[in-house]
Parts: C-alpha cells; structure tokens; sequence
C-alpha cells in the first residue's frame, strides 16, 4: 500500500513538473511540460505526444510561435487531445527515453538528426515517433498533422503519402 | 563511409604513411542487450594520457542505473582494467592528466560533484567539491597547478564554478570554491572547460547572457587562479533579432580546449548557418597569449550540407593539434578528424580525414581524444550497431609529419 501511494505520488508530482522558464522558448498559455512528464503522462492519459525541439533564442521558433501557435483553434486542438513537451536543443538537462536511457537534451537531437529548429516530433501515447517535421509550418498544416496521427494514418502510411493522398 | 573512400584511405595510409602505424584497437567496454555507454564529459575530455598510462572514463547503466567507470592502461600493457567509482547514480565523469602516471577524475554524483586522483590502483577517495551541480572539468600544469571547474545552480541561474586542488598522497584537497564571472547572473552558464598553457589557464563555457547560446572565455595568469579576467566572447556566432523582429541570435554550444605548443584552441558546435546543423568552428590563441583570435570553420566544406556532433579536441607540446566529431556525411556517422597545419594559421586546417577502424558501417560517434608528447593521437568513441548496442573502443595512431 505504501508503495503504491509512493508511486501515485511520485506520477503527479511528475504530471505536475512546470516547464522550467529559464530554458524555455515554448509558445506561451500552452500546457508544455517536461520530457519525462510529457511521457509519464501521454502513458497514463493515453494521449499522443507533440514533442516541440527548439533552440534558446532561435528565429524560426519565434515565427511559428507568433504566426501559427496564435492560433486560438490550434491551441484548443493541441491542448484537449496531444501532451505537449517542450525540449531545449541545447539543454543539459537529462532525460529519460522510454528504453531506460538517459540522454541530455542536446543529445537527443543528435537522436532525432535535429539539424533545424523548430523540430515538431510527433509520437504514440507510448513514446514512439511517428513523424519528424522541421522548420515553420502553418495551421493548416499542424491540423493535417493532427489528422495523420490521431487518425491512425501512420500504421499505413508516410506522412509524406498522407499528405499527398489529401483530397 | 562509402567503400571508394574507405578504399581510398586505407591505400593512402598502407603506402604513403607506412610508417605512422595503428595499434590494434581495444574493445574497453562490450556490447550488451540494454546497456548504453555515454562519453559526454564536458569538453569531450573522457580520455587522457599521463607518462605512459592511458585511461578512459565513461558512464553506463549496467548495474541498473547510471554508474562512472574507469579504464586504465599502463606502460606496456596490452589490455585496460577497469574500476568503478562515484556514489549512487554517476553521471559525465571527465578526466586529466595528474602527474606521472596519475589522473585527476570530477564527476557528478547522489552526493554532488566531487574530484580524486586515480592511479595504477583505481580511483583514491573522494573529495567533494559542491553539494550540487555537474558538467565537471579539471586540468593541471607544472606551473599553475591543479583545476577545477563545474557548473552549478545559483539561485535562478546555473553559474561556473572553479577551485584549486592540491594533491596530498593519493587524495585531493581543494582550495575555496568562487564563480569565475563576478558580474551578477542574468542567465544561464553551463559546460565550462578548462586548458593551461605557459601563458596561464583558459576557462570556456556556455553563456546565455545574450538570449542565445554563446561561447564566452575568462583566463586566469596567478599561479593559484584567484583572479579571472573579466569574461569575453570567444564564438562570433551573431547576437541579434533577424529580419521581422525575430529571435535573438544563432546557437553555440559544447566548448572543447586543447593546450598545443604555448598556445589553446577552443572548438565548438556553432549553428550561425542554421538550416544544416551545427558546424565545427574553431578559435586560436594568438602565440604567448592568453586572448583568442577571430574563429574559423575547422570543418571542410563536404560537411557543410549537414550536421556535426560531439566535437572533441588535443593538443600537445610539441604544438599538434587535433579535432575531431562526427557526422554521416558518408551515410552513416563517423569520426571525422582534421588538423591544424604547420604554419599555425587558422586557415590551415587539413581536410577531414577518418580512420578506418573508427568509420565504415554501423555508427562510430562520440569521440574522446588526447595527444601524447610523442605525436601519437589517442581515441577512444562509441560504436553503434544497427540494433543500437554500444561499445566502447579505442585506438592509438601514430601522426604523420606535418604538412
């Protein structure tokens, strides 16, 4: 019994974790949390993940931030139905992977090949990505992305051959 | 790698370099179903060489969770042995050469950043240097003594740390503890770094104090380091909003320092062309001197289309100086090498080079590097199969003459 409120313990004080707002550049009034939250929480909620790669200072961010995450819609979309993690391509902060590793933040953008930021990763309720997406991308495009994910279409399909499948 | 360039290279040190040989290279830790090896000192500095002993220090999880290790290998023996240290959970151990034969180890622990003196035996015991903080450096020169630096919380921000330390038998004691920046924080400092040359001793870290990631650099010239001059910008990566009102500026990041002949280079990531990864830049100590030049790319321009990692670099006293990284520029990650000419000018870099044992299939990343006084390049890295088990490797070779 002790044990087990140990651990509900330990999972809210995790799901409750705040963005650290030293390090971030994350679109502010968004529910971001922090990677091993973001994923203790996608678990327990069986939520898909919106992992958001940025870079302190970085211009694309700041664009995309401004001009699509503005978008009230959009922030309804993300808010109701993705766990949002924020991570600091430069960060030192660890992180636990869902295999057990532990990575730096900088080092999981040399995992994920993160050679431009903003870097938009998309993954399962249980951690694994389903699509990688770099660069400033537009509302219409992150609901295209929505679909892809939460319709399932990544069992069968590329993002690519989603996208070009649209109607 | 592809096969033409593997090929290329492997007739080009068979039959123009015959006599800078490779030493048959040392697995130092096998490959095992859920156990990740990570080299990620600050610095890249997880290799060293004192007198005629080499040692390699890492982390991975094989009892469970996250443990420091030590690979030492005398004189004229053939293989490593291995020791374990830290207390509880151990994480990006870094090392430096002591004296003869001796090493000096920081890492980050359950009970806080502590340092030691390691020899034939294994690491001595512990001393600690900060209840908290991490990304731990150390560094000694016959003239200005023994280092430390770390990186630790300091209310909002994390600051750079640095203390003396001083040998006593085969354990460390460590003069007071003091931020190097004086100036009070307005964001974070982290990776600090630390070289000494005959001029005096270089710190290097990461510096947020301009909303983006920069290179900054403080040197102290006092035998016991109680002064530091007042930090300045090493990396040229530019500060500043771009068009539209965005942003504030392009990243550096993960300082390296390497002490060659009388003078220190600093190699970093740097993301000032920021829509192919970072690159390898570089920036030289003018000779006698304890100020940086203007910085260069190191890389050679077949690596500018993608991105480079994990950059490393040694020098020795004979004035070589090595740095290396990877990247998947042939398909795959390998280690990629260059060096500093003859002449000494920034410009003169080599064009990358690999060596075979540390390139080709699979992925070899991470590398850890040191330069002994004899011209000889020490490696070590990591080597990941396509089912993403680790190894730790190393090799010795021999460089070639200068051009």
């Amino acid at each position: 019994m002790r044990a087990l409120v140990y651990h509900v313990f330990l999972l809210l004080a995790l799901m409750l974790q705040p963005l650290s707002a030293s390090h971030a550049d994350a679109p502010p009034d968004y529910p971001f949390v922090s990677h091993d939250a973001g994923l203790a929480r996608a678990k327990a909620e069986t939520k898909p993940i919106l992992l958001y790669f940025g870079r302190y200072g970085c211009a694309w961010c700041d664009h995309v931030n401004r001009k699509t995450f503005s978008n009230p819609g959009l922030k309804q979309l993300f808010s109701d139905h993705y766990v949002l993690i924020y991570v600091d391509a430069e960060g030192g902060k660890r992180l636990r992977m869902p295999n057990g590793e532990r990575l730096t933040e900088a080092e999981l953008g040399t995992r994920l090949g993160a050679f431009a930021t903003p870097l938009f990763v998309f993954m399962t309720p249980e951690g694994k990505v389903v699509a990688k997406i770099p660069g400033f991308k537009t509302v219409d495009d992150f609901k295209d992305y929505d679909r892809y994910v939460r319709g399932g279409h990544y069992q069968k399909q590329t993002l690519l051959e989603f996208l070009a499948s649209k109607p | 790698m592809s096969m033409a360039r593997a090929y290329f290279f492997s007739v080009l040190f068979c039959v123009v370099l015959p006599a800078h040989s490779m030493e048959s290279v040392n697995e130092i830790a096998a490959a095992k179903a859920g156990v990740f090896h990570h080299l990620d000192a600050s610095g890249r500095n997880s290799l060293a060489v004192s007198g005629a002993s080499v040692a390699l220090v890492w982390e991975d999880n094989r009892s469970g969770a996250p443990g420091c290790y030590l690979a030492l290998k005398g004189g004229g023996e053939i293989g490593f042995r291995e020791f374990s240290f830290g207390q509880g959970e151990c994480f990006e151990p870094a090392i430096a050469a002591f004296d003869a034969d001796r090493f000096l180890l920081i890492w980050e622990d359950a009970g806080g950043v502590h340092v030691a003196i390691a020899d034939s035996a294994g690491p001595g015991l512990p001393t600690r240097l900060a209840e908290s903080g991490g990304q731990g450096a150390v560094i000694r020169h016959p003239e200005f003594g023994a280092h430390a630096a770390w990186s630790a919380p300091d209310g909002r921000w994390r600051r750079v740390f640095h203390a003396p330390l001083h040998g006593e038998g085969k354990q460390l004691r460590t003069g007071a503890a003091r931020q190097v920046d004086t100036t009070p924080a307005s964001d974070d400092q982290t990776f600090p770094v630390l070289a000494a040359s005959a001029p005096g001793l270089m710190l290097a870290w990461e510096d947020r104090r301009h909303g983006h990631t920069v290179i900054f650099g403080s040197s102290s010239s006092d035998p016991g380091a109680s002064t530091w001059s007042t930090p300045s910008r090493i990396s040229g990566n530019p500060t500043g909003k771009q068009a539209g009102d965005l942003g504030r500026g392009t990243g550096a990041m993960r300082p390296a320092l390497a002490a060659f002949g009388e003078r220190v280079a600093a190699a970093w990531l740097d993301k000032r062309d920021f829509l192919s990864g970072y690159d390898v830049y570089a920036a030289l100590t003018g000779k006698d001197s304890l100020r940086f030049e203007k910085d260069q790319k190191a890389q050679d321009s077949f690596g500018d289309a993608i991105a480079q990692w994990h950059v490393a670099a040694a020098g020795n006293a004979g004035g070589d100086l090595v740095i290396a990284w990877d990247d998947d520029r042939d398909g795959s990650a390998d280690i990629w090498l260059t060096r500093l000419s003859a002449t000494g000018a920034s410009q003169n870099y080599s064009e990358n080079f690999t060596l075979p044992e540390a390139s080709g299939p699979g992925a070899q990343s991470d590398p850890a590097l040191a330069l002994d006084a004899a011209g000889n390049l020490h490696l070590a890295w990591i080597d990941r199969d396509a089912a993403g088990m680790t190894r730790l490797r190393y090799l010795r070779w021999t460089l070639p003459p200068r051009d």
